[in-house]
């Protein structure tokens, strides 16, 4: 009895690893860890980028992609024309006031107070604020819709972008 | 002995147990047409409806106990064409996140290419495509309660002959593929691969012209790259006869695979300029380094360059003849061309499978490009031209190109590089872009696009 009971046990083991393991945090894309340097082809390689034109990629799976710990709907990607880096990361949030509103803030404590567009390297339309944070390696831009703390909610989905500058 | 047998049963159970869904009301066990036959005879009659629909297209509605992954299904619509399996459609009643977990279980991680929630993956016997019906909400908000609904679209040409053959390629993994680039100034050019013609351009000035070289390279790493300038046409559009002073070809070839978002140039030259500036007009100053060829009626450049390894060869390399030995080397080639041209007038698949298959599935198991989905997405629009063409022509004026080392070759037409074979239809034209090599048994074979 004892062996059939081990027989059991190593059946059910080889069951278990036939089965696909469950998802892994890291088969999440978190946006904000991206650098200019990462391949995320290859650093995902379970998820279906879609190529668009010659030097660009999209991936639309919110299961899989987060900035700041919160889902996005969707991300384009790209490439510098060195052919070797990433140029510009722009992702498109979900209508919900209270995570752009929270983005903002999280994005203010890490590097101070946002400013206006001075570089020209994001669009906006009328209707928008642009707000553009800098650090070394990046200029980062958040579009969200105007007067965003009065109005009670929003019809238009913030956008969020990031421009990568060369060292 | 008998805990062994215990063992046995048990190891029996389990196994009935993992692959629960054997019955073949479950959906996702209908692979071929053979299954559905078999379904659709234990139906009663009442619960198979057929449509009436355009010749050669069948449609039907069956109703049953169905289930996909596990999720009750009433009515399932079929269409075949030409008796083949084109489409099963269906949508569950319920147990739309639990039908998404079952495929992402069996074929990974879906593909979503628009912001809905909509899901598609590719398998080497058919396409499948998740939906959600009335749900405006998003895939990490989706329950059991909304119903999915699904759409199978079968690749099945040739009565599954490609199918079988396609089951046994090895599954693709870390690949590269070689791309050129090319730009010129006054000139115009033709780019060889290891003697193949790659790429041809008599316009003067184009920035970024691409063309695919994989087909192209040989087994081991070392590929010869020539450049051949040729006089090309003037701004008016005029032929010219000889190399323009400013005749400049710069060629760059970039590595890529789908593993990564990057393409770096592994090799990038440019044709030489002459070592001494010259003037170019005489009351001005203005001077240019000219191409070292100007004046000439043409001139090549040869540059290897190196790839990860390249494993395969073309099965022709091993064996073919040299075709420049060969006396009637044309005529031989020419009957070949003409085979093809009768197996699509004559709408003749098993024809064209014996002349072309064999080339299409060393594609499809030799470049990670062709991955296989894709050689037997290559292998349908063959089939499916077959069917939809009249006229294949073959031209009239005709020369023979044959590869620097003899052993291939193929018939374009007098004084252009185009292929001499085509089918044309009343938008657009599909070159029959094929070489061929004759092996040692005097036999031809077509052998590379």
């Amino acid at each position: 009895m004892k062996r059939s009971l081990l027989y059991c046990l190593l059946l059910s083991t080889l069951w278990a690893c036939n089965r696909p393991a469950s998802k892994k945090p890291s088969d999440i894309i978190q946006i904000n860890a991206i650098t200019r340097e990462s391949d995320l082809l290859a650093d995902y390689p379970t998820l279906h980028f879609i190529r668009n034109g010659i030097s660009g990629y999209e991936y639309n799976d919110e299961r899989y992609m987060q900035l700041m710990g919160m889902p996005v709907a969707g991300m384009s990607i790209a490439i510098d024309e060195d052919k070797l880096h990433l140029k510009r990361i722009s992702v498109e949030l979900f209508k919900n006031k209270q995570d752009a509103v929270n983005l903002k803030e999280k994005l203010t404590a890490l590097y101070g107070k946002p400013g206006a567009d001075s570089t020209g390297e994001f669009y906006a339309s009328g209707e928008n604020d642009l707000l553009v944070w800098k650090n070394q390696q990046q200029l980062i831009g958040l579009s969200l819709p105007k007067n965003m703390n009065t109005v009670a909610e929003i019809t238009e989905a913030p956008t969020f972008q990031i421009f990568f500058t060369q060292p | 002995m008998n805990k062994l047998y215990i063992g046995i049963v048990l190891l029996y159970a389990l196994l009935m147990a993992s692959c629960g869904h054997s019955s073949l009301t479950a959906i996702e066990n209908i692979h071929h047409r053979q299954q559905l036959d078999s379904l659709v005879a234990t139906l009663p009659k009442k619960q198979v409806r057929v449509d009436s629909v355009p010749v050669h297209i069948l449609v039907m509605h069956l109703e049953g106990d169905f289930t996909y992954y596990g999720q009750p299904v009433k009515e399932v619509q079929v269409e075949m064409k030409e008796e083949v399996i084109v489409r099963i459609s269906f949508h569950t009643e319920k147990g739309a996140l639990e039908v998404l977990n079952g495929l992402e279980s069996a074929f990974g991680t879906g593909l979503k290419e628009s912001s809905g929630p909509d899901l598609s993956w590719k398998t080497v016997e058919k396409n499948i495509i998740f939906n959600v019906s009335d749900y405006k909400g998003n895939l990490l908000t989706l329950g059991n309660k909304e119903k999915s609904y699904i759409t199978l679209y079968f690749n099945q040409p040739v009565n599954n002959k490609v199918t079988s053959a396609y089951a046994t390629v090895p599954g693709t993994s870390a690949g590269d593929n070689y791309r050129l680039e090319v730009d010129n100034s006054e000139c115009g050019y033709r780019v060889y691969v290891n003697g193949f013609l790659a790429l041809t351009h008599l316009s003067a000035n184009t920035l970024g012209v691409t063309a695919d070289i994989n087909a192209y390279l040989q087994k081991g790493s070392k590929q010869t790259l020539t450049v051949e300038l040729l006089p090309g046409v003037d701004f008016d559009g005029h032929p010219r006869t000889r190399l323009h002073q400013e005749s400049v070809v710069t060629v760059a070839v970039h590595k890529w695979s789908d593993q990564s978002c990057f393409s770096p140039v592994i090799l990038q030259f440019q044709t030489p300029n002459a070592d001494t500036m010259i003037q170019l007009e005489p009351h001005y100053y203005k001077a240019i380094r000219a191409s070292r060829f100007a004046g000439q009626p043409s001139a090549t450049v040869n540059q290897t360059f190196t790839t990860t390894v390249q494993a395969f060869e073309l099965p022709a390399y091993a064996t073919a003849t040299d075709i420049r030995k060969i006396p009637d080397a044309k005529e031989r080639v020419l009957a070949h061309y003409r085979k093809l041209q009768t197996a699509y007038q004559n709408k003749d698949t098993q024809q064209l499978a014996s002349l072309l298959f064999p080339l299409e599935q060393n594609k499809a198991m030799a470049w990670h490009l062709y991955k296989p989905t894709d050689g037997q997405a290559q292998w349908k629009n063959i089939t499916d031209l077959a069917h939809i063409t009249d006229t294949v022509t073959l031209a009239e004026n005709t020369s023979l190109y044959i590869t620097p080392d003899g052993r291939f070759a193929k018939l374009i037409v007098d004084g252009r590089d185009d292929p001499a074979c085509y089918i044309e239809d009343a938008n657009k034209v599909y070159p029959l872009d094929y070489y061929v090599s004759i092996d040692k048994n005097n036999e031809p074979h077509f052998v590379v696009e």
